[in-house]
């Protein structure tokens, strides 16, 4: 049984852009799921959805019941995309705020957690760089007990060091029988971090799946010739293309195709080929 | 969470009430000059604009006295006209600055809606109300100390006129505030409605709009007026809560 169990999930903005075309996939426990996206595919869309802070169509399942607003606020921890707090509080007075908020914060651990970051916590907000009030804002997060973490861009403005650091609490989360549904542009970290990965692009779901069954599901070929079938296709030199292909086709293409070589494909290959789509494979 | 909206509201209403303290205590260490001043204009033109030749005579006869001057020239004028201002600049930023700042996300995945909207609604309410209660008990208690003392009826007519109209204004503010996200739309609003309140009782059928002239003038109207405004205002509050409950953000 999934955690949480997300079905056709769609919305549609009053401006006309439809940010979800009905989207499924699910969290389970001890988990850290990955979304994986351009700007605008609909990952911070997802997200809020799941957390209630918009309303949209299709049905969101926790623990196999429909998702209430009330269970978003007993069981999910939410970080916004943009860090933002009050710029006159320090973070001693946030983590006071964050207590009156809501009775599953512990200030202890609030307090650990600057240690770890390395952050002054009477320092006000506004004097934080862009890094420390990420930090700031994920001791917050970290320090309240909770099932779900929803976290939107964690390592944003993150030194590498940091980023790490981030990573590993992360990690941790899923160790003490949490899970964490995250969102990061840097490949690099969900490779090191997330257990499966959904890979959205303009609304709809391109992949959803472990790292190492997507890099099983995609092949790539340099050839001269022009490929009949393919999910991408990048001009490399004068005369040859990189194509990125299925796997299932990978025999059939290079039976028909001899002179296509086959290539040590990356994650990165996958990820833009999946993103770009230039191709008529849907 | 009280906390949080007290000390963001708490340099708008120190501001607000340093102003209006600094205006009180002038606008009675002067009061003979000032009051010699009305005379003198009303002595050079007659009478007073608008006003009968009786009504000029009784004006200029009881503008000396404590209880009418404090009515007159502060309930009814300097501090009375600037209430639906201070309730306009304390409530236009309680939701739409959150919403521009993007800081409401960290309210509302932590707490229900309906506790959120409740606390800062009354957080401002409080405060709003504070200042008026001053504004308009301080000068009842200074006049029972002079020759003419307020009557207590007086003072209370003026204190449920002037708290249920600030109550209006900031209720109808709070609406908008949870409406926009912007905090300049929100202030536009405000005084949108305020211009329209203010021009549209020039219309013999829409006169009882006029809420300026209850806040101003409570012993033409019953009291009734103040609790129709109260009743509204809990009515927007509501309406308030309703909209902030169901807003994507």
């Amino acid at each position: 049984m999934a955690l949480v169990q997300i079905n056709s999930l769609k919305k549609s903005y009053r401006s006309g852009v439809r940010a979800l075309k009905k989207i499924s996939f699910d969290l389970q426990d001890n988990e850290v799921l990955a979304l994986l996206g351009p700007n605008g595919a609909g990952k911070t869309t997802a997200l809020k959805s799941i957390m209630g802070i918009i309303k949209s169509g299709g049905e969101i399942l926790f623990k196999s019941r429909p998702l209430t607003r009330e269970d978003a606020l007993q069981n999910i921890v939410f970080v916004p995309e943009e860090k933002n707090l009050y710029d006159h509080f320090s973070a001693k007075q946030l983590s006071k705020i964050a207590k009156q908020l809501t009775p599953k914060f512990d200030s202890s651990k609030f307090d650990s957690y600057m240690e770890v970051f390395e952050l002054n916590k009477n320092q006000k907000f506004s004097h934080l760089s862009n890094g420390m009030k990420t930090l700031v804002y994920l001791s917050l997060a970290f320090s309240t007990d909770s099932l779900i973490y929803i976290l939107d861009e964690p390592t944003w403005g993150l030194d590498p060091l940091m980023r790490n650091t981030v990573l590993r609490e992360i990690r941790n989360l899923t160790f003490n029988g949490k899970s964490v549904i995250y969102t990061s542009h840097i490949l690099s970290e969900v490779e090191k971090t997330a257990d499966r990965i959904v890979i959205l692009n303009k609304g709809k779901i391109r992949e959803f799946d472990s790292m190492d069954e997507i890099k099983l599901k995609y092949a790539a070929l340099s050839s001269s010739q022009d490929l009949p079938s393919y999910i991408s296709k990048k001009r490399v030199s004068e005369s040859d293309f990189l194509y990125i292909v299925r796997s299932s086709e990978l025999t059939m293409l290079k039976n028909s195709y001899p002179s296509a070589r086959q290539e040590e494909i990356s994650f990165e290959d996958i990820f833009e080929a999946l993103v770009r789509r230039d191709s008529d494979v849907d | 969470m009280w906390i949080k909206e007290f000390a963001d509201m708490r340099i708008r209403f120190f501001v607000i009430l340093f102003i209006f303290s600094a205006a009180l205590i002038l606008f009675f260490g002067m009061k003979n000059y000032i009051t010699q001043t009305i005379l003198n204009v009303s002595l050079d033109q007659g009478t007073f604009p608008l006003m009968s030749e009786e009504q000029s005579r009784l004006f200029m006869t009881n503008i000396h006295r404590f209880d009418f001057y404090t009515a007159s020239q502060w309930y009814g004028k300097n501090f009375g006209q600037f209430i639906p201002f201070i309730a306009i600049i304390l409530a236009f930023p309680v939701f739409s600055r959150e919403v521009e700042k993007k800081t409401i996300y960290f309210l509302i995945t932590r707490k229900k809606r309906s506790s959120i909207f409740f606390i800062k609604f009354f957080c401002g309410a409080f405060f709003n109300a504070l200042i008026i209660f001053l504004m308009v008990t301080v000068p009842y208690l200074m006049s029972l100390f002079t020759d003419y003392p307020m009557r207590t009826d007086i003072f209370l007519n003026y204190l449920l006129a002037q708290v249920s109209g600030g109550s209006f204004w900031y209720s109808i503010t709070i609406l908008f505030s949870v409406l926009f996200n912007d905090q300049i739309k929100t202030a536009l609003a405000s005084f949108g409605v305020f211009i329209a309140v203010s021009v549209l009782p020039l219309l013999e059928v829409l006169r009882f709009l006029n809420i300026y002239s209850y806040i101003l003038n409570p012993l033409q109207h019953t009291r009734l007026y103040g609790l129709v405004l109260l009743t509204v205002s809990a009515i927007l509050c509501l309406g308030g809560n309703y909209i902030f409950k169901k807003k994507d953000y």
